[in-house]
């Protein structure tokens, strides 16, 4: 009878709330916005925050309407004195801009050097946005991003998520991060990170519509909510090593005269921190492994010598891309690799005595130690590509 | 206040039972009296016929009545009428003799009561009154016309057995028992409706069935008193523990191996002349989820399709209330292509999403019903003209979008999935209400009416066994041959669910190893 009663109770509440929320304002799917990337900037002059979306054109979307070279997406725009003005200022525009289907946010330099903790704070607030959208910096105008057509995606800012997500395994030279990552880096007083860098290329050979496009490589240094600088390729590569962010990559090897593709196939990075006389020491190591991609212009790959001497030179390789990466945080006085926090980890006590005086005096002249250990694990499909024929270097074993 | 209205109905019953003891009536010993009284009760209705004979040309008559077409009338001529015209002089005054020696027909009985006389008459027996007997002679020349036993036509099945029930209370005892060939098989009749006078038999393993439910059954039957018995839903409306569920507590199967089984799992069956279904009481929900072809094929497959039934039930009740949900109230739900996809071919749809959602499920409820009327001819028209003008027209005017006849399609499509055709009843009612409430609250309106439902099921029971058990309340045991399909030495016990005397099922059974003794 008890379950009876609840089961009663339950029912004429549920029909009050349908009788007494009767106007509850709702809209079809097809009456907003869809946000889906927005492009934020900070104007100098006027003081103003500005923010560019673009907005999928939904019928564009509707199989079977043989949409026509017609526009696939709109641009609108919004100025205001703070970003959340701004994005209420686009509402002027048209119908109602719904952002939770929008993941990818793109900020200009001059908001990137002006501090970037307004927009992160609202981005995180704010119950639509969503907080594992990624952002990425660019170097560029805004405009050209924004109005960048690449013929890939119907939105054309949506194809960056795709580079993020895929095409940036296979090179490894840039970074991702999401709002929720970046929020989490700004907690820390102080702190040191990296954000992609998209910049905007014309490459030489296009199809009709999509003259440029976007070309993601390198990162910004931001230090607190501040960019500080940027790092290249190559340095942000070290980074990923070091902070065990990568994976996939290519390295061609130089053996006496011929060139020696390795895929980079596993990474394993591992920082020790030692303490002596209230100044710490870094060993940093890294395991890396990887397989024959080409062995150029056939090298006896069967020699198990030649193979080790591969192996150091790889080793090589990696230490001074890792060599590079440490020397340019040390010369930009950030601690973007993240030395800092492993030290809080081992040592409390020491860490709460040089906190302060961390990244702007110690990180640059600390002493940090690269060990790497190279493997190369498999041939690829093939020993050699020309059977039968002499090796070039036999003669020299 | 139904409850109320049930209550005084139910005493009124109460009152009328007396009704047939009173009445009865002994049988004279002239046989002129007999047929002027035959005459008054049963009137000069054309198929009544009272035929005189002489035994064994001696002035001793008798009369042999019966309704034509209702009988056999070679076993009428052959074995009553020719036999008792030839009868022994030393037997004409000797009823024991004459029902013994004379009469060649199976089933002989004799009765002193004018009004069962008249009963056995119109069941299509033969009363033969003897002149100076007080009583009646009957035999039973049953031989009206029935139906062949037929494939079912509602609970198809793949590799199942192809009979199903048919109109005659009879051939559906016979399909039970020859499956069913154990002594302790019991059919009791009773008759129920006072002018129909139907043949219901209820049908029990003596010694495995639980008594208190087979008296519960019998105590309900018994209660009936009305005009008649018009449809075996009727009987499952007496029946019903909960008389204003909306959901089915009495399960109805054309199966008669359906029905066996059940038989055998300790519950009772009831069959009434004249309907081709038999109910099993009591019932659980997780009966409806099950078909016969779980057993006719590998268990593997059989607990695959189970579950895939449980998510057709789930998706036919929720599945437009979930799109409107999406589409009016939670667009950060869907994966961005699909809002993007929806929305673009929602755009220029006149109609709001939960309108149209609401008037498609409308239509189609439309379109099956049309097509369960129309006579088979016509009812290809039907699926044309719906497809056609619902599906494609509609669309392609804009005034539908294709969204909606998907989810429409599917809903209808996973309905079709539940084995048994009662069960699917109760969801497609209860997704209309469920659709306002999403309409209005999004989700949380979907959630609390889906709890709701889920109350009330809960406290459903079916001759005091719980209509979700063995999920509500939990019985481990049981889930053996609900979600799963255990192969069949492996459900050793009978359902815990549904009270028996011998709880266990097959002797231990240890599978074999493989290799055979040399």
């Amino acid at each position: 009878m008890r379950v009876k009663a609840i089961s009663k109770l339950t029912l004429i509440f549920s029909f009050l709330a349908l009788i007494l929320t009767g106007c509850i304002e709702h809209n079809d799917i097809n009456e907003m916005n869809f946000v889906l990337g927005a492009a934020f900037d900070y104007n100098t002059k006027s003081q103003l925050y500005e923010v560019h979306v673009q907005v999928a054109k939904t019928e564009a979307f509707a199989k079977g309407d043989g949409g026509q070279a017609e526009d696939t997406f709109l641009i609108y725009d919004g100025k205001g004195k703070t970003v959340f003005e701004a994005v209420r200022d686009l509402a002027k525009n048209g119908r109602k801009f719904f952002w939770a289907h929008c993941d990818v946010y793109v900020i200009g330099s001059a908001l990137a050097n002006k501090g970037i903790y307004e927009l992160i704070d609202f981005l995180f607030r704010d119950n639509e946005t969503r907080e594992e959208a990624y952002i990425l910096i660019t170097n560029e105008p805004v405009k050209d991003i924004v109005t960048l057509q690449d013929g890939y995606s119907k939105v054309p800012m949506q194809s960056l998520i795709n580079i993020l997500e895929q095409g940036l395994d296979a090179y490894g030279t840039s970074t991702r991060k999401r709002v929720s990552e970046v929020f989490d880096e700004l907690l820390y007083e102080n702190n040191s990170y990296l954000l992609p860098l998209v910049y905007v290329r014309s490459p030489q050979y296009t199809s009709k519509n999509a003259t440029r496009k976007f070309h993601i490589t390198g990162a910004a240094v931001f230090k607190g909510q501040k960019m500080v600088g940027t790092l290249g390729p190559i340095e942000t590569k070290g980074y990923n090593f070091i902070t065990n962010n990568i994976a996939n990559t290519v390295e061609s090897i130089n053996y006496k005269g011929n060139n020696v593709v390795i895929e980079n196939i596993t990474a394993k990075s591992r920082i020790r921190v030692n303490a002596a006389n209230d100044e710490p020491y870094f060993l940093i190591e890294v395991k890396t492994s990887g397989n024959f991609a080409s062995a150029g212009n056939p090298i006896n790959i069967e020699n198990p010598k030649i193979v080790k001497e591969i192996e150091v030179l790889f080793g090589e390789l990696r230490k001074k891309e890792l060599v590079t990466s440490i020397n340019r945080a040390q010369e930009l006085r950030t601690d973007y690799l993240g030395l800092g926090r492993e030290t809080e980890i081992t040592d409390p006590k020491l860490w709460e005595r040089i906190k302060d005086q961390w990244q702007e005096e110690i990180f640059p002249n600390v002493a940090i130690d690269v060990s790497v250990k190279p493997q190369i694990l498999r041939t690829g499909l093939i020993i050699t590509s020309k059977p039968g024929e002499k090796y070039v270097n036999k003669e020299q074993h | 206040m139904f409850r109320k209205l049930f209550n005084k109905a139910s005493s009124l019953q109460n009152k009328n039972t007396k009704f047939n003891a009173e009445n009865s009536k002994k049988i004279k010993n002239n046989i002129d009296t007999i047929k002027e009284e035959l005459k008054k009760v049963l009137g000069d209705s054309a198929d009544l016929v009272i035929r005189k004979i002489s035994l064994n040309s001696s002035c001793q008559s008798a009369l042999v009545v019966f309704l034509d077409n209702m009988v056999d009338l070679d076993i009428i001529n052959e074995s009553i009428i020719a036999r008792l015209q030839n009868a022994p002089k030393n037997a004409i005054d000797d009823k024991d003799l004459l029902v013994h020696s004379v009469l060649s027909t199976s089933k002989v009985s004799v009765t002193s009561d004018f009004d069962d006389a008249i009963n056995q008459i119109l069941y299509g027996n033969t009363a033969i009154f003897i002149s100076g007997f007080d009583e009646a002679i009957i035999t039973d020349t049953v031989g009206y016309k029935t139906r062949n036993i037929q494939p079912p036509e509602i609970e198809v099945s793949i590799e199942g057995p192809k009979d199903a029930f048919v109109e005659s209370i009879f051939i559906n005892q016979t399909l039970i028992r020859r499956r069913l060939v154990d002594r302790n098989l019991r059919f009791e009749q009773i008759n129920i409706g006072r002018r129909t006078n139907t043949l219901v038999t209820i049908g029990y393993i003596d010694g495995l069935t639980d008594p208190g439910i087979l008296a519960e059954v019998k105590k309900r039957l018994l209660a009936i008193d009305t005009d008649g018995v018009f449809g075996i839903e009727m009987l499952h409306e007496y029946l019903a523990d909960c008389p204003l569920s909306i959901f089915p507590t009495v399960l109805k199967s054309e199966r008669p191996e359906t029905t066996v089984s059940c038989l055998t799992e300790g519950r009772v069956t009831i069959l009434a002349d004249g309907y081709p279904f038999a109910l099993t009481v009591p019932t659980t929900f997780a009966q409806y989820m099950q078909a016969g072809d779980d057993y006719y094929q590998n268990f593997y497959y059989g607990t695959f399709i189970r579950w895939i039934r449980y998510l057709s039930y789930f998706i036919t009740l929720t599945l437009p209330s979930l799109y409107i949900a999406l589409v009016t109230h939670h667009w950060e739900m869907l994966p961005t292509p699909l809002a993007l996809a929806i929305a673009g071919s929602r755009e220029g749809v006149p109609l709001p999403a939960a309108t149209e959602v609401f008037a498609m499920e409308l239509t189609f409820e439309i379109l099956r019903e049309a097509g369960v009327r129309l006579p088979k001819a016509v009812g290809q028209a039907v699926s044309i003209v719906g497809a056609l003008v619902i599906g494609q027209s509609a669309v392609q005017a804009g005034l539908i979008s294709p969204g909606v006849v998907i989810v429409v399609a599917f809903t209808g499509i996973a309905s079709f999935t539940i084995p048994r055709y009662t069960a699917t009843t109760p969801i497609r009612l209860l997704r209309f209400p469920l659709m306002l409430f999403t309409s209005q609250l999004g989700l949380p309106g979907l959630v609390s009416g889906l709890l709701v439902i889920w109350g009330y099921m809960t406290n459903l029971t079916s001759l005091g066994v719980p209509y979700l058990a063995p999920f509500s309340p939990t019985m481990i045991k049981d889930f053996k041959d609900t979600i799963f399909r255990f192969p069949r030495w492996a459900m050793n016990r009978r359902p815990q669910s549904v009270p028996s005397l011998d709880k266990k099922r097959v002797a231990s059974y240890v599978p074999p190893k493989g290799d055979l003794e040399k």
